[in-house]
């Protein structure tokens, strides 16, 4: 045996004796109590035999600890789109200027496939785009609408429209910037939170949303919005099983299109303008 | 009772399949909480807060590994990020890349060796100190370590390395008393 082996041995024997040593006795009972109300089931009966009504010293773990993180800030960053969204409508596109992304003559001045290659690749998530008309009620919304007359409204009241998207698109950004960063470090470590994937489920509804509101007429934009939706499908998609070469695949995707560096990027200029 | 059947009861939401499940597991848990967190209270929180998780989604696990390997990738997970709000909060931490600040420390200033020890092993990084906790102070295999961190266990089996290294750098004063 090495000095080194020798020198392991008494470290690792020293450190079971002595290193944060925890107490004999778990303190099951009071534990098992906190469980059973950060559960929500405190009327639940003594079922389990061992569940007694002594005075204990009884834990209830706090909301914020029973709700993950992740949950506030996908509520926020919904409403906060959904807020912005809403804005937008009620505002209505601009007297005499086309409605962004659209012409006149109702075709998307991106080309006919441009969004809808995307959008016809989504399967279940369509009703986002699909499933809402302008007065926010369930129907078809006919798409594009050559033979309605255009909505004209005041500039003014286009330009206020066309900042509030400009605010929900770059925190929608930050959002993902968070989220992709957060995974980012996951990757390096070589591990995955099973939040994630619903973290990114919410980030990628937005994405979506987005992709049909006037922030993506701005081509730099919309490409943005098109690599993070595709990003963030491969995380949703991502499950404990999922092999490295999958993870590996995202990671390229990250690192090959900038991703992050263009979020960087583009959160300062939007909210400068 | 089988664990399959015990999971499924647990699902179904009997307490006491539950509970079984608590007790078969609660005391490994709570230790490995309890050596990472180096408090009661830390690891209360901990285990408490692996076990609602695990209840919740208990209907999401699959049978593919077994019960005690899943809880323990919960409870790694919600240890190691509560140790990381815990840790910006306490600045008496010492910096995890100063490890060999600890051993250039002059030994008359700190001759107690177990205190030498817990300084030396706080100060390791995050991986290298939770693989050595895992497995030379708790005694986890290096397979199921790898389950519980998400890596190989090969890594894991590097990192333990490492830490050793590091260990032993540190506390390189004691060494000549120690191996004679």
């Amino acid at each position: 045996m090495s000095d080194d082996d020798r020198m392991d041995a008494l470290l690792r024997q020293l450190a079971t004796e002595e290193y944060n040593r925890p107490p004999d006795i778990v303190p099951r009972e009071q534990m098992w109590d906190a469980i059973r109300q950060g559960m929500g089931n405190e009327q639940a009966p003594a079922e389990g035999g061992q569940m007694g009504t002594e005075d204990r010293d009884t834990r209830v773990l706090p909301l914020s600890r029973r709700v993950p993180r992740w949950v506030y800030y996908a509520v926020a960053a919904v409403l906060l789109l959904a807020v912005g969204i809403q804005v937008g409508r009620v505002m209505g596109p601009a007297r005499g200027r086309p409605v962004a992304g659209v012409t006149p003559g109702g075709q998307n001045s991106l080309g006919p496939d441009s969004a809808g290659t995307l959008r016809n690749d989504r399967g279940a998530d369509s009703q986002y785009v699909d499933g809402r008309t302008d007065d926010g009620t369930k129907g078809s919304r006919p798409r594009p609408r050559p033979s309605e007359p255009e909505r004209q409204t005041d500039p003014n009241a286009v330009e206020g429209s066309s900042r509030a998207y400009t605010l929900v698109a770059a925190q929608h950004l930050i959002q993902v910037e968070a989220l992709l960063t957060a995974f980012k470090g996951d990757l390096n470590q070589g591990r995955m939170d099973a939040q994630m994937a619903s973290w990114g489920k919410e980030l990628l509804s937005n994405t979506r949303l987005l992709l049909d509101s006037p922030v993506a007429s701005d081509p730099v934009r919309r490409k943005l919005l098109q690599d993070l939706e595709l990003v963030l499908v491969q995380i949703v998609q991502l499950s404990p099983g999922t092999t490295a070469r999958d993870r590996d695949l995202i990671k390229g995707a990250l690192t090959d299109d900038q991703v992050l560096t263009r979020i960087r990027t583009a959160i300062p200029a939007q909210k400068g303008t | 009772m089988t664990e399959r059947e015990l999971i499924a009861a647990a699902v179904a939401g009997e307490v006491t399949a539950q509970r079984m499940l608590y007790d078969q597991h609660v005391d490994r848990v709570y230790r490995l909480a309890f050596r990472l967190a180096g408090e009661d209270d830390l690891a209360r929180d901990f285990t408490q807060e692996t076990f609602i998780r695990a209840f919740q989604r208990l209907k999401d696990f699959r049978s593919d590994s077994s019960f005690g390997t899943w809880i323990h990738t919960i409870a790694m997970s919600v240890s190691l990020n509560g140790l990381r709000k815990v840790k910006r909060f306490r600045t008496r931490e010492a910096s995890l890349d100063d490890a060999l600040t600890v051993s250039a420390a002059p030994r008359q200033a700190e001759p107690d060796l177990k205190e030498r020890l817990r300084q030396a092993i706080d100060a390791l990084p995050e991986g290298y100190r939770t693989v050595f906790v895992m497995h030379d102070v708790e005694g986890f295999t290096h397979e199921e370590i790898g389950a519980a961190l998400g890596v190989q266990a090969g890594t894991s089996k590097a990192q333990l390395f490492r830490a050793r290294a590091k260990l032993r750098e540190a506390l390189a004063d004691f060494a000549g008393e120690w191996v004679s």
